[in-house]
């Protein structure tokens, strides 16, 4: 009997791969993650499912933003304004995100029940409360494992502004966890002087011929993978323009406003349109407890002009089908307004603008009573938010990951999808 | 197979799982451990098996497992000169009695059992140096386990506690990691309810371990000294499932056994050590220390499986039971009689993590290569036998299984009947109890205030003493010396005196008022703690009983446990013995069925040349019909035009002929010459158009004749279509049979292909994880550092540097310079130097290769970062430009081919190159021509970055 992967053939690493894919069963993506790609994952590839998550840092003022309450005693001095869904209103704040709500969905009933920085922002990222002595990946680790795609040596999730490699993938594994990008290319992505391209290629080729011989012996999912690395890391040289914020045009960097968000977002569609499955882009500082208005005017304005760009932009490329975007906050603030025209932390009745994939485009989910102090219809919390970013881009999130023979549930398995905004 | 073994290894197994049973004893006769583990492993390996790997692939091995690096090619050349038959174990010896054997194990330990956490209370280079100093002295495991969980040190210093501390005592964080890491069991989702897919890990379990550390807690009053533990002696560990809405309580337990049975000390006498606001707590019973004590005895079956496996995967590359941390009956080691013997091992090896380890290397599973070569697969009915003997055992396991399950069932039922009628026993006695340790509170709190008290009567009693004396000197000088103005001065003092003893009076008073407190106090105490008693009394009894039912109910789990593993390998080991059978039974059949299928795809091609034959007739037929009919057509027509000229013809003769005859007779008649020259035209036409007509009757005859002729050719050449037509119907019929026939064959073919390419690959893992080959995993990024700064020079770079560093700051003398032991220390603290220097290029590696801290260190990802810090990572450059006598710097004085390449090979991937290898670095050298220092450091990188360094094989 021969040793199995001594079999060099194509067709028997075909056959290996389906095979492996086979048994994984269901929609559990296996612990090597390229390497095993069930049919699920494929057809999700074919998609070229994204995700863009807009974290207003903080906690956005739903009243100034998704669910205005004006001419109450919580409404604050901004008026509602008519947006391009008939009935559907939003904050004057924001006029030219209202030109867009026609494409977006806003979810008006959230109950987080949380007023921790730390502990909401969690809840938002990763699906769940925070429990000691458990860790779990961050949504964007996760839709860089689901939405894997074999051919892009570009990182999975990316954290526009910052450096380094995060430690949020848990059990996943550093593969899937965040990679901060500050407009530049990432580290070691240019060949060094006195390194031609053509002896680059020499010495690899040279290493190929190493590793050829010493796996027609033996090949594992592990040696595939580490030998694919090199192979990623040369396409990832020739795409390090990707990075490069300054390619844009003048014009560009215009439409976007000239602001950090604004170059952020610029940047993050960048990333989109070359396949980058999951982009993180954050604005802060929304923590008004001093004159929140004030403060929300100032933001807001810098945040409707690069978002409103952005999702101009997606829909004009023909990528918001494939594209979900989130805009989302630790928690909302509170209706009550305090001696020093602020708002302080409030989790119980708040909202999340999402829209792109298979967001129902235009839907309003649940409600808030006339002051905004309650949920009034379709009570949900972050769990369902999560489920629901998840089927949006075609994932199974009631599905489970197969992480070296442990089988670990996507999502929180207590709650589910919101079934009304998928469409 | 082996029934006789198996089974008492089996029932061995079993033995030594009863909790308390005594270390086994080990019996002089008895062959060293790796020889045992060789004779198990033989007579249960059934199907392919790898031959043993060369001695410089052993020795490769060896170096990253025991020292966590790949050797230096001095070091490989001094192997080589040992004699063959013993240079092996020399080896290991040599190596584990290296210094830098300890250094690696620390290493590898805090990595075990810290995953990278460290850093925030106790510095992982401190927990790391504890570690090392660990193993210099061997410290058996259970001992090191032990002070971990009691955290206690001598040297007042927190090192030990790290393992708790940089989990932030966080009672359920460190319950998970205690039962991971020294048990080999992940409990985390029994927290809220039993396990959902693990039917072994019940919250029961979970809650035992956790009522060992709920006690205990961070104590830290002022930020800027060290963390320390406090642990009280109350609480109580009630659970609930979120699932059944079961609740239990359950006292202090470790996995598989019975609940530890514990003093209960009176209110006011359970500490030796009461908190106060800056000084932490020590009870007289710690019940972390107790958990400690378990562990030191070494007695748990599971504690000892969990680190004979957990070595095992250090050195074999993957654990008999796979996640290490997943131990538990549905996930049966994939030996289960090696993992007995293992577990029994290291208890006879005292948990001598050195010892155990040299028998695990010494052993030929060990050596065993990482690829199988052609191997004979044991026949169809050799593992058909070993097949219904796995049934036959599987059905006995099973029904062994469900028998303990009756009676943890009927345990478990008994057990809640107890626990129902004893917690309102229980809340009255916690009452009471919390009374009780309340009187306590206040007693001491009396206590210490009728303490102070008497220390300030004691003080003012000596200060008055002291006062009196000098008054009374004072007054005794005035009157020696006659002196008035001293008299006064004395006089002058009563007045303080006198306040000194009113305020003495009244303390006196206070402390009166104190002890009749404390009295007080005492005597609520006393009643309360006999209020305490009599509960404590009611309790007692239902606490035994719940005991032994939880006794039973544990027991009655385990030993359900240890059956339903056997039911789980024997399912297992079956449908790996069936994918052998398959594979033969494919092969066996593949042959036949394929020369079957090339016949029905050879006689279909015939057929299908036959009806092609046949089409082409049958085309040709259906021309000449068409032309034979054509052709009919035509003369048809003929022969009726002919017909219709005929009939003309013949009447215009008949005429011609009477109007001669008529002319005739009138020229005869009138003898008119004009006439008789019309009459002789006349008769000249008739005569013609008689002519014409025996012309036509000649032609319409011919015609006639031509006809018939042409109709029967169409008739015969119609029958002949008809002949064609039959034939191709008939040759159509058979070619569809035999293309259906082709068809048949041609995916049950596919489907045999198919399934046993399935069958190997499912034989391919079992293979390895059975460690019937050696498993490929990858390097740590720590022996992945090491060894890349190892073989490129840099590390004896760095050392003569911090050697001349140390020679130019504190030069030996002449006389150190001739004693070997001084210059043997310096060349120690060089060592040392430059190892803490290589650290930190080390921690590059730590940060692109490591997984995230808290998670398990041992999975493998490749990740593009990682790829592109090899590419053009200036770190990797630096050390492979030549200098000196490092790798490239010797390789660029090598003048001929292969002799370079043997350097580069053996100092990169510790073996010869190939010829084939040779002829490669050969062209290479040549296609870079003059520029060899370039080429020199790009074969070396090639190697370095190549799949066989990366991997352990």
């Amino acid at each position: 009997m021969k040793a199995p992967y001594a079999c060099q053939s194509p067709e028997h690493s075909f056959a290996r791969r389906q095979f492996l894919g086979s048994l994984a069963g269901g929609f559990v993506v296996g612990g090597l993650g390229a390497l095993t790609q069930p049919a699920a994952a494929k057809e999700l590839n074919r998609q070229q499912m994204r995700v863009i998550s807009i974290f207003m840092s903080g906690g956005v003022s739903q009243l100034e933003t998704w669910d205005p309450k004006p001419k109450t005693d919580t409404g604050g001095p901004f008026r509602a304004i008519p947006t391009a869904v008939p009935g559907t209103h939003i904050c004057e704040l924001l006029p030219m995100t209202a030109t867009h709500m026609d494409k977006l969905a806003l979810v008006r009933s959230i109950n987080t029940n949380q007023g921790d920085h730390g502990k909401g922002r969690y809840q938002m990222e990763f699906g769940r409360n925070q429990m000691p002595g458990m860790e779990y990946p961050h949504l964007g680790a996760i839709c860089a494992k689901g939405l894997e795609r074999d051919d892009n040596p570009l990182p999975g999730y990316i954290r526009v502004g910052g450096g380094s490699r995060g430690s949020d993938a848990a059990w996943l594994g550093p593969r899937y966890a965040s990679v901060g990008v500050n407009g530049k290319p990432p580290a070691n992505s240019e060949r060094y002087k006195g390194l031609t391209e053509d002896i680059d290629i020499l010495r690899n080729k040279f290493r190929q011929r190493a590793n050829d011989r010493f796996l027609q012996q033996r090949r594992t999912a592990a040696t595939d993978v580490y030998t694919e690395s090199y192979e990623q890391a040369r396409e990832l040289m020739a795409r390090r323009d990707v990075f490069d914020v300054e390619k844009e045009p003048g014009s560009e960097k215009e439409k976007y406003g000239d602001s950090q968000l604004g170059k952020h977002c610029l940047m993050a569609r960048r990333l989109l349109e070359n396949g980058i499955p999951f982009v993180q882009v954050s604005h802060s500082n929304y923590d008004t407890h001093n004159e929140n208005f004030n403060f929300h005017l100032e933001q807001l304005g810098e945040f409707d002009r690069a978002f409103s760009a952005l999702i101009a932009d997606l829909h004009d490329r023909g990528m918001l089908e494939t594209t979900l975007v989130i805009v989302m906050s630790e928690f909302g603030r509170t209706p009550k307004i305090n001696a020093r025209y602020g708002r302080d932390h409030w989790g119980k009745a708040w909202s999340v603008c999402m829209g792109g994939a298979k967001i129902h485009p235009g839907a309003v989910v649940g409600a808030t009573n006339a002051n905004g102090t309650a949920v009034s219809d379709r009570e949900v919390d972050h769990g369902h938010l999560f489920h629901t970013y998840l089927s949006a881009v075609g994932m199974d999130p009631a599905g489970s990951f197969d992480i070296g023979g442990r089988e670990m549930p996507i999502a929180d398995p207590s709650h589910s999808a919101i079934d009304e905004l998928i469409v | 197979m082996h029934a006789s073994r198996h089974n008492r290894i089996v029932s061995c197994a079993l033995l030594c799982s009863l909790a308390t049973v005594p270390l086994r004893p080990t019996y002089a006769d008895e062959p060293p451990l790796h020889q045992r583990i060789d004779t198990v492993f033989e007579t249960s390996a059934v199907g392919p098996l790898a031959p043993a790997a060369s001695d410089l692939t052993f020795a490769r091995r060896l170096y990253l497992d025991l020292v966590g690096r790949i050797p230096s090619i001095k070091e490989i050349r001094v192997f080589q000169t040992l004699p063959a038959e013993s240079r092996r174990s020399q080896l290991v010896d040599q190596l584990l009695a290296s210094e830098e054997y300890p250094v690696h194990m620390a290493t590898v330990f805090d990595i075990m059992l810290m995953e990278r956490r460290g850093g925030k209370h106790v510095q992982t280079a401190a927990f790391r140096a504890w570690l090392k100093e660990s193993f210099e002295q061997d410290k058996p495991f259970n001992v090191l386990a032990s002070e971990l969980i009691a955290a206690e040190a001598a040297d007042g210093k927190n090192v030990r506690a790290a393992f708790i501390l940089e989990r932030e005592v966080e009672p359920n964080l460190v319950t998970r990691e205690i039962s991971r890491m020294f048990f080999g069991r992940d409990m985390q989702c029994a927290q809220c309810h039993d396990h959902p897919n693990v039917d072994d890990y019940k919250q029961e379990d979970y809650y035992g371990i956790l009522a060992f550390m709920n006690r205990t807690s961070l104590f830290q009053p002022d930020k800027k000294k060290p963390a320390v533990l406090s642990e009280t002696a109350d609480s109580q560990t009630s659970f609930k499932s979120v699932f059944t809405e079961r609740a239990a309580f359950t006292a202090p337990r470790v996995p598989g056994e019975a609940e530890v049975i514990e003093p209960i000390f009176t209110a006011g006498e359970e500490y030796t050590v009461r908190a106060t606001k800056t000084v932490a707590a020590v009870p007289k019973y710690s019940r972390r220390k107790r958990l400690s004590e378990i562990v030191a005895s070494g007695n748990n079956e599971y504690f000892r499986r969990n680190i004979a496996n957990r070595l095992w995967a250090h050195v074999m590359g993957r654990g008999l039971v796979h996640p290490v941390d997943m131990h538990h009956s549905s996930n049966p080691p994939t030996n289960p009689q090696l993992m007995a013997l293992l577990a029994d091992g290291i208890a006879e090896q005292k948990f001598s993590v050195r010892e155990y380890l040299r028998q695990l290397v010494l052993t030929d599973v060990y050596r065993r290569s990482h690829r199988l070569q052609e191997q004979t697969v044991p026949a169809v009915e050799q593992l058909q036998k070993e097949i219904a003997r796995l049934t036959a055992e599987q059905e006995q396991a099973q029904k062994q299984w469900a028998t303990q399950d009756a009676i943890a069932q009927k345990a478990l039922e008994e057990l809640d009947k107890v626990i129902a009628t004893t917690e309102p026993v229980r809340a009255a006695w916690t009452k009471v109890r919390s009374a009780a340790t309340a009187a306590a509170g206040k007693h001491a709190t009396a206590l210490t205030a009728q303490q102070a008290k008497q220390t300030a009567i004691d003080q003012k009693t000596q200060l008055r003493t002291k006062l009196q004396t000098a008054m009374d000197n004072l007054t005794a000088a005035g009157t020696d010396l006659g002196d008035e103005e001293l008299k006064k001065l004395a006089a002058g003092l009563k007045p303080r005196t006198d306040k000194e003893i009113a305020e003495l009076t009244k303390l006196q008073t206070e402390l009166d008022a104190a002890k009749k407190a404390t009295a007080a106090a005492v005597d609520a105490l006393a009643k309360a703690n006999t209020a305490e008693k009599t509960e404590r009394d009611k309790l007692t009894p239902l606490q035994q009983q719940i005991h032994k039912h939880r006794t039973t109910l544990v027991t009655g789990l385990r030993e359900g446990a240890e059956a339903y593993e056997r039911v789980s390998h024997a399912t297992e080991e079956t449908t790996r013995l069936e994918h052998l059978i398959r594979i033969q039974e494919s092969d066996a059949r593949l042959p036949a069925l394929t020369a079957e299928l090339n016949g029905v795809t050879q006689k279909t091609a015939t057929q299908q040349s036959a009806v092609a034959e046949t089409e082409k007739q049958l085309t040709a037929v259906t021309a000449k019909v068409k032309a034979a009919t054509t052709d009919m057509t035509q003369r048809s027509s003929a022969v009726a035009t002919l017909k219709q000229q005929l009939s003309n013809q013949q009447t215009a003769a008949t005429k011609l002929k009477e109007s001669s005859t008529g002319l005739s007779q009138a020229a005869e008649l009138l003898q008119d010459d004009d006439l008789k020259k019309v009459l002789s035209t006349v008769t000249a036409a008739s005569a013609e158009s008689q002519k014409q007509v025996s012309q036509l009757s000649s032609d319409l005859s011919a015609a006639t004749t031509a006809l018939t002729k042409s109709q029967q050719s169409v008739a015969t050449l119609q029958s002949q279509l008809d002949v064609a037509k039959l034939t191709l119907s008939q040759q159509s019929k058979i070619l569809t049979a035999l293309k259906i026939q082709q068809e048949k064959l041609t995916s049950e073919q596919q489907d045999l292909t198919g399934k046993r390419q399935e069958a190997e690959e499912s034989v391919a893992k079992s293979t390895s994880n059975k460690f019937h080959q050696a498993p490929l995993e990858s390097l740590s990024p720590e022996q992945l550092g090491w060894s890349i700064l190892q073989c490129s020079g840099q590390v004896e770079r760095q050392y003569a540097a911090d050697l001349a560093k140390l020679n130019k700051e504190k030069p030996l003398n002449e006389k150190q310079q001739k004693d070997p032991a001084a210059v043997a220390q310096r060349e120690k603290d060089a060592r040392a130097a430059a190892r803490v220097n290589l650290e930190k290029q080390v921690d590059t590696f730590v940060k692109l290769f490591g997984a995230e801290s808290g998670q398990p260190q041992d999975s493998f990802f490749a990740t593009v970062d990682q790829a592109l810090f090899f590419a053009n990572g200036s770190q990797i450059r630096g050390w492979l430009s030549p200098a000196g006598e490092n790798l490239t710097g010797r390789l660029l004085k090598i003048e001929a081919a292969p002799e370079l390449a043997s350097e580069l090979y053996l100092s990169t991937l510790v073996r010869q190159p190939t010829a084939e290898e040779v002829k490669d670095v050969e062209g290479y050298l040549a296609a870079r021509g003059e520029q060899k220092r370039e080429a020199v450091q790009e074969l070396a990188w090639a190697l370095i970055t190549s799949a066989e360094f990366r991997f352990q094989h």
